[in-house]
Protein backbone atom coordinates (compact mmCIF):
# COMPACT_ATOMS: atom_id res chain seq x y z
CA UNK A 1 0.00 0.00 0.00
CA UNK A 2 2.55 2.74 1.01
CA UNK A 3 4.66 1.28 -1.86
CA UNK A 4 1.87 1.87 -4.00
CA UNK A 5 1.63 5.32 -3.25
CA UNK A 6 4.82 6.35 -3.36
CA UNK A 7 4.91 5.52 -6.94
CA UNK A 8 1.86 7.32 -7.49
CA UNK A 9 3.46 10.36 -5.92
CA UNK A 10 6.92 10.10 -7.56
CA UNK A 11 4.62 9.84 -10.99
CA UNK A 12 2.92 12.92 -10.07
CA UNK A 13 5.54 14.51 -9.19
CA UNK A 14 7.98 13.13 -11.89
CA UNK A 15 4.88 14.18 -14.36
CA UNK A 16 4.51 17.88 -13.31
CA UNK A 17 8.06 18.50 -13.56
CA UNK A 18 8.26 17.44 -16.84
CA UNK A 19 4.99 19.32 -17.99
CA UNK A 20 7.14 21.88 -16.49
CA UNK A 21 9.71 21.97 -18.12
CA UNK A 22 7.39 21.28 -21.62
CA UNK A 23 5.64 24.85 -21.20
CA UNK A 24 8.59 26.74 -21.22
CA UNK A 25 10.74 24.74 -23.66
CA UNK A 26 7.99 25.75 -26.29
CA UNK A 27 8.25 28.93 -25.87
CA UNK A 28 11.32 31.62 -25.91
CA UNK A 29 13.75 31.35 -23.33
CA UNK A 30 13.59 35.20 -22.64
CA UNK A 31 9.52 35.10 -21.85
CA UNK A 32 10.39 32.73 -19.36
CA UNK A 33 12.87 35.18 -17.87
CA UNK A 34 10.68 38.06 -18.16
CA UNK A 35 8.61 35.86 -15.43
CA UNK A 36 11.45 35.48 -13.58
CA UNK A 37 12.43 39.32 -13.38
CA UNK A 38 8.92 40.31 -12.45
CA UNK A 39 9.28 38.38 -9.12
CA UNK A 40 12.07 41.38 -8.66
CA UNK A 41 14.32 39.32 -6.33
CA UNK A 42 16.94 38.62 -8.88
CA UNK A 43 19.86 40.69 -10.50
CA UNK A 44 19.56 39.85 -14.29
CA UNK A 45 22.46 37.66 -14.62
CA UNK A 46 20.51 35.29 -12.08
CA UNK A 47 17.45 35.95 -14.18
CA UNK A 48 19.54 34.70 -17.27
CA UNK A 49 20.90 31.43 -15.87
CA UNK A 50 17.62 30.69 -13.94
CA UNK A 51 15.44 30.98 -17.51
CA UNK A 52 18.25 28.88 -19.45
CA UNK A 53 19.04 26.15 -16.37
CA UNK A 54 15.91 25.41 -14.91
CA UNK A 55 13.62 24.22 -17.62
CA UNK A 56 16.74 21.68 -18.40
CA UNK A 57 16.63 20.32 -14.80
CA UNK A 58 13.15 19.93 -14.51
CA UNK A 59 13.25 18.16 -18.00
CA UNK A 60 15.95 15.55 -16.21
CA UNK A 61 14.46 15.31 -12.61
CA UNK A 62 11.07 14.47 -14.30
CA UNK A 63 12.05 10.97 -15.64
CA UNK A 64 14.39 10.32 -13.06
CA UNK A 65 11.77 10.45 -10.22
CA UNK A 66 8.84 8.56 -12.54
CA UNK A 67 12.05 5.38 -12.98
CA UNK A 68 12.67 5.83 -9.00
CA UNK A 69 16.39 5.69 -9.18
CA UNK A 70 18.60 7.79 -6.83
CA UNK A 71 15.47 8.40 -5.01
CA UNK A 72 16.44 9.65 -1.36
CA UNK A 73 18.89 12.40 -3.49
CA UNK A 74 16.30 13.12 -6.39
CA UNK A 75 13.85 13.55 -3.30
CA UNK A 76 15.75 15.77 -1.54
CA UNK A 77 16.11 17.82 -4.78
CA UNK A 78 12.75 17.85 -5.64
CA UNK A 79 11.96 19.46 -2.38
CA UNK A 80 14.37 22.01 -2.47
CA UNK A 81 13.41 23.07 -5.54
CA UNK A 82 9.61 23.14 -4.74
CA UNK A 83 10.53 24.71 -1.35
CA UNK A 84 12.33 27.14 -3.08
CA UNK A 85 9.31 28.30 -5.86
CA UNK A 86 6.53 28.18 -2.76
CA UNK A 87 8.71 30.49 -0.45
CA UNK A 88 9.14 32.82 -3.39
CA UNK A 89 5.60 32.86 -4.69
CA UNK A 90 4.27 33.19 -0.65
CA UNK A 91 6.32 35.75 -0.72
CA UNK A 92 5.27 37.61 -3.78
CA UNK A 93 1.73 37.04 -3.61
CA UNK A 94 1.76 38.44 0.26
CA UNK A 95 3.61 41.75 -1.30
CA UNK A 96 1.08 42.11 -3.51
CA UNK A 97 2.62 41.52 -6.82
CA UNK A 98 0.11 40.75 -9.75
CA UNK A 99 2.48 39.31 -11.55
CA UNK A 100 2.24 35.60 -13.69
CA UNK A 101 3.29 32.67 -11.58
CA UNK A 102 6.01 31.24 -14.07
CA UNK A 103 4.90 27.54 -13.25
CA UNK A 104 4.15 26.59 -16.85
CA UNK A 105 4.82 28.99 -18.81
CA UNK A 106 3.12 32.60 -19.35
CA UNK A 107 -0.43 33.50 -19.19
CA UNK A 108 -0.74 31.87 -15.15
CA UNK A 109 -1.89 34.53 -12.74
CA UNK A 110 -0.07 34.08 -9.32
CA UNK A 111 -3.33 33.38 -7.01
CA UNK A 112 -4.06 31.51 -3.72
CA UNK A 113 -4.89 28.64 -6.51
CA UNK A 114 -1.27 28.28 -7.64
CA UNK A 115 -0.22 28.54 -4.11
CA UNK A 116 -2.43 26.04 -2.77
CA UNK A 117 -0.72 23.63 -5.67
CA UNK A 118 2.30 24.09 -5.67
CA UNK A 119 2.14 23.87 -1.32
CA UNK A 120 0.19 20.70 -2.40
CA UNK A 121 3.16 19.45 -4.78
CA UNK A 122 5.56 20.48 -1.76
CA UNK A 123 3.90 18.26 0.25
CA UNK A 124 4.13 15.39 -1.92
CA UNK A 125 7.70 15.67 -2.19
CA UNK A 126 8.62 16.04 1.31
CA UNK A 127 6.35 12.48 2.05
CA UNK A 128 8.49 11.55 -0.78
CA UNK A 129 11.64 12.25 1.17
CA UNK A 130 10.37 10.65 4.42
CA UNK A 131 9.36 7.80 2.27
CA UNK A 132 12.68 6.96 0.54
CA UNK A 133 14.60 7.76 4.14
CA UNK A 134 12.86 4.72 5.64
CA UNK A 135 13.06 2.15 2.49
CA UNK A 136 16.96 2.90 2.67
CA UNK A 137 17.28 2.32 6.74
CA UNK A 138 14.99 -0.46 6.13
CA UNK A 139 17.12 -2.40 3.61
CA UNK A 140 20.55 -1.35 5.79
CA UNK A 141 19.41 -2.32 9.28
CA UNK A 142 19.52 -6.15 9.02
CA UNK A 143 23.30 -5.78 7.60
CA UNK A 144 23.98 -3.40 10.48
CA UNK A 145 22.79 -5.49 12.88
CA UNK A 146 25.16 -8.14 12.08
CA UNK B 1 -17.70 38.02 -63.33
CA UNK B 2 -19.50 39.89 -60.84
CA UNK B 3 -18.26 38.02 -58.12
CA UNK B 4 -14.47 38.34 -59.58
CA UNK B 5 -15.34 42.24 -59.43
CA UNK B 6 -16.72 42.39 -55.79
CA UNK B 7 -13.34 40.57 -54.58
CA UNK B 8 -11.08 43.17 -56.57
CA UNK B 9 -12.98 45.82 -54.85
CA UNK B 10 -13.29 44.56 -51.26
CA UNK B 11 -9.22 43.99 -51.89
CA UNK B 12 -9.05 47.64 -53.16
CA UNK B 13 -10.77 48.81 -50.06
CA UNK B 14 -8.55 46.68 -47.69
CA UNK B 15 -5.49 47.92 -49.14
CA UNK B 16 -6.39 51.58 -48.90
CA UNK B 17 -7.41 51.04 -45.63
CA UNK B 18 -3.82 49.55 -44.74
CA UNK B 19 -2.66 52.78 -46.39
CA UNK B 20 -4.42 55.17 -44.71
CA UNK B 21 -4.01 53.26 -41.15
CA UNK B 22 -0.10 52.95 -42.00
CA UNK B 23 0.35 56.63 -43.11
CA UNK B 24 2.11 59.21 -40.83
CA UNK B 25 -1.10 61.11 -40.48
CA UNK B 26 -3.17 57.63 -39.11
CA UNK B 27 -0.04 57.61 -36.45
CA UNK B 28 0.23 61.21 -35.09
CA UNK B 29 -3.80 60.74 -34.53
CA UNK B 30 -3.19 59.47 -30.67
CA UNK B 31 -0.01 59.72 -29.11
CA UNK B 32 -1.17 56.78 -26.73
CA UNK B 33 -0.24 54.90 -30.10
CA UNK B 34 3.38 55.20 -31.28
CA UNK B 35 4.78 53.33 -33.57
CA UNK B 36 3.59 52.06 -37.03
CA UNK B 37 0.72 50.39 -37.03
CA UNK B 38 2.28 47.61 -39.84
CA UNK B 39 4.89 47.08 -37.00
CA UNK B 40 5.70 43.46 -36.82
CA UNK B 41 5.44 43.31 -32.99
CA UNK B 42 2.63 45.16 -31.17
CA UNK B 43 2.24 45.41 -27.13
CA UNK B 44 -1.08 46.72 -25.82
CA UNK B 45 -0.41 47.61 -22.42
CA UNK B 46 -3.12 47.68 -19.66
CA UNK B 47 -2.39 50.39 -17.44
CA UNK B 48 -3.91 52.07 -14.03
CA UNK B 49 -2.78 55.30 -12.98
CA UNK B 50 -2.82 54.57 -9.40
CA UNK B 51 -1.11 51.53 -9.43
CA UNK B 52 2.18 51.36 -7.88
CA UNK B 53 3.53 48.59 -9.95
CA UNK B 54 2.52 50.85 -13.13
CA UNK B 55 4.79 53.52 -12.12
CA UNK B 56 7.63 51.67 -11.54
CA UNK B 57 7.10 50.09 -14.92
CA UNK B 58 6.33 52.91 -17.06
CA UNK B 59 9.06 54.70 -15.29
CA UNK B 60 11.44 51.83 -15.43
CA UNK B 61 11.02 50.40 -19.03
CA UNK B 62 7.68 51.70 -20.89
CA UNK B 63 9.76 55.14 -21.17
CA UNK B 64 12.59 53.74 -23.03
CA UNK B 65 11.06 51.36 -25.08
CA UNK B 66 8.62 54.13 -26.37
CA UNK B 67 12.09 56.24 -27.55
CA UNK B 68 14.01 52.96 -28.41
CA UNK B 69 11.64 50.48 -30.27
CA UNK B 70 8.42 52.61 -30.44
CA UNK B 71 9.58 56.02 -32.29
CA UNK B 72 12.44 53.96 -33.86
CA UNK B 73 9.61 52.27 -35.59
CA UNK B 74 10.40 49.02 -34.52
CA UNK B 75 7.30 48.15 -32.79
CA UNK B 76 3.68 49.48 -32.54
CA UNK B 77 2.99 50.92 -28.39
CA UNK B 78 -0.52 51.15 -27.47
CA UNK B 79 -1.48 52.21 -24.21
CA UNK B 80 -4.99 51.15 -22.91
CA UNK B 81 -6.51 52.42 -19.26
CA UNK B 82 -7.47 49.68 -16.98
CA UNK B 83 -8.50 51.46 -13.95
CA UNK B 84 -8.82 49.22 -11.15
CA UNK B 85 -12.05 49.44 -8.79
CA UNK B 86 -9.84 49.22 -5.72
CA UNK B 87 -8.21 52.51 -6.58
CA UNK B 88 -10.49 55.13 -5.63
CA UNK B 89 -9.30 57.88 -8.10
CA UNK B 90 -7.78 55.82 -11.29
CA UNK B 91 -10.84 56.35 -13.24
CA UNK B 92 -10.57 60.26 -12.91
CA UNK B 93 -6.89 60.07 -13.70
CA UNK B 94 -7.61 58.03 -17.07
CA UNK B 95 -9.98 60.20 -17.60
CA UNK B 96 -8.05 63.46 -17.73
CA UNK B 97 -4.70 61.70 -19.49
CA UNK B 98 -7.49 60.48 -22.58
CA UNK B 99 -8.66 63.72 -22.52
CA UNK B 100 -4.85 65.23 -22.66
CA UNK B 101 -4.63 62.96 -25.36
CA UNK B 102 -6.91 65.06 -27.86
CA UNK B 103 -4.79 68.12 -26.77
CA UNK B 104 -1.59 66.32 -28.04
CA UNK B 105 -1.02 66.09 -24.53
CA UNK B 106 -0.79 62.42 -23.37
CA UNK B 107 2.92 62.03 -22.42
CA UNK B 108 3.20 64.84 -20.55
CA UNK B 109 0.15 64.53 -18.78
CA UNK B 110 0.87 60.46 -18.36
CA UNK B 111 4.58 61.50 -16.80
CA UNK B 112 3.02 63.56 -14.42
CA UNK B 113 0.59 61.67 -13.15
CA UNK B 114 2.50 58.53 -12.51
CA UNK B 115 5.53 61.10 -10.94
CA UNK B 116 3.25 62.42 -8.54
CA UNK B 117 0.76 59.43 -8.09
CA UNK B 118 1.33 59.09 -4.29
CA UNK B 119 0.03 62.27 -3.37
CA UNK B 120 -2.90 63.03 -5.29
CA UNK B 121 -3.59 58.88 -4.27
CA UNK B 122 -4.21 60.04 -1.18
CA UNK B 123 -5.65 63.56 -1.73
CA UNK B 124 -7.56 62.72 -4.29
CA UNK B 125 -6.64 66.03 -6.13
CA UNK B 126 -6.08 65.18 -9.89
CA UNK B 127 -6.78 67.99 -11.16
CA UNK B 128 -3.90 70.05 -9.35
CA UNK B 129 -1.24 67.35 -10.91
CA UNK B 130 -2.57 67.77 -14.67
CA UNK B 131 -2.85 71.74 -14.59
CA UNK B 132 0.51 71.76 -13.48
CA UNK B 133 2.05 70.60 -16.83
CA UNK B 134 -0.79 72.75 -19.19
CA UNK B 135 -1.50 76.36 -20.37
CA UNK B 136 -4.56 77.70 -18.43
CA UNK B 137 -5.48 78.23 -21.60
CA UNK B 138 -5.11 74.14 -22.61
CA UNK B 139 -6.63 73.53 -19.05
CA UNK B 140 -10.10 75.14 -20.08
CA UNK B 141 -9.85 72.97 -23.35
CA UNK B 142 -9.05 69.51 -21.45
CA UNK B 143 -12.35 70.50 -18.87
CA UNK B 144 -14.73 70.88 -21.87
CA UNK B 145 -13.00 67.77 -23.74
CA UNK B 146 -13.04 65.72 -20.11
CA UNK B 147 -17.26 66.22 -20.23
CA UNK B 148 -17.69 64.08 -23.55
CA UNK B 149 -19.28 60.95 -23.07
CA UNK B 150 -16.61 59.55 -25.89
CA UNK B 151 -13.84 59.52 -23.45
CA UNK B 152 -15.47 57.49 -20.43
CA UNK B 153 -16.88 55.36 -23.29
CA UNK B 154 -13.33 54.96 -25.24
CA UNK B 155 -12.21 53.62 -21.25
CA UNK B 156 -14.80 51.61 -21.19
CA UNK B 157 -14.10 50.10 -24.37
CA UNK B 158 -10.63 49.53 -23.01
CA UNK B 159 -11.26 47.81 -19.80
CA UNK B 160 -13.49 45.56 -22.03
CA UNK B 161 -10.46 44.79 -24.44
CA UNK B 162 -8.52 44.04 -21.65
CA UNK B 163 -11.35 41.52 -19.94
CA UNK B 164 -11.18 40.02 -23.72
CA UNK B 165 -7.75 39.86 -23.66
CA UNK B 166 -8.14 37.86 -20.18
CA UNK B 167 -5.68 40.95 -18.26
CA UNK B 168 -6.43 40.26 -14.72
CA UNK B 169 -3.70 42.87 -13.09
CA UNK B 170 -2.24 45.67 -13.59
CA UNK B 171 0.32 46.57 -15.50
CA UNK B 172 0.08 43.39 -18.22
CA UNK B 173 1.49 44.09 -21.81
CA UNK B 174 0.36 41.54 -24.49
CA UNK B 175 3.25 41.06 -26.81
CA UNK B 176 1.98 40.41 -30.32
CA UNK B 177 4.07 38.77 -32.81
CA UNK B 178 3.24 36.39 -35.51
CA UNK B 179 -0.25 36.51 -34.63
CA UNK B 180 0.24 35.05 -31.34
CA UNK B 181 -0.37 36.89 -28.34
CA UNK B 182 2.09 36.53 -25.37
CA UNK B 183 1.10 38.23 -22.11
CA UNK B 184 4.00 39.82 -19.68
CA UNK B 185 2.58 40.52 -16.44
CA UNK B 186 3.97 42.64 -13.33
CA UNK B 187 7.61 45.39 -13.72
CA UNK B 188 9.57 43.65 -15.68
CA UNK B 189 13.39 45.75 -16.33
CA UNK B 190 14.40 47.45 -19.07
CA UNK B 191 17.47 45.08 -19.70
CA UNK B 192 15.35 41.71 -20.19
CA UNK B 193 12.51 43.14 -21.76
CA UNK B 194 14.41 44.62 -24.45
CA UNK B 195 16.65 41.45 -24.88
CA UNK B 196 13.28 39.43 -25.40
CA UNK B 197 12.11 42.33 -27.96
CA UNK B 198 15.34 42.44 -30.34
CA UNK B 199 14.79 38.79 -30.28
CA UNK B 200 11.60 39.22 -32.15
CA UNK B 201 11.49 42.50 -33.83
CA UNK B 202 14.42 40.97 -36.19
CA UNK B 203 17.54 42.94 -37.55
Amino acid sequence: MIRRAALALRVLLGAVFIYAAYTKLRQSWLLFALSIDSYQLLPEWAVYALARTLPALELVLGPLLIAGVWLRYLSVAATAILALFFSVMVVSYFRGAGIDCGCFGVGEPLSLKTLARDGALLAAAIVLVVYARRRESKVQSPASSV
Amino acid sequence: MTVMRIRSFALGVLVLALGVAGSPAAQTKTTRAVGPVTAAVRIDLFSDFQCPACKALHEQTIKRVKEEFAQTGKIRLVHHDFPLPQHKYARQAAILAAAADRLGKYDVVADALFHQQESWGQSGNVDAVVDGVLTPEEQKKLREIAKDPAILASIERDIQLGERMKVGSTPTMIVTHDGKPNPVVGVVSYPVFSKYLNTIVGP
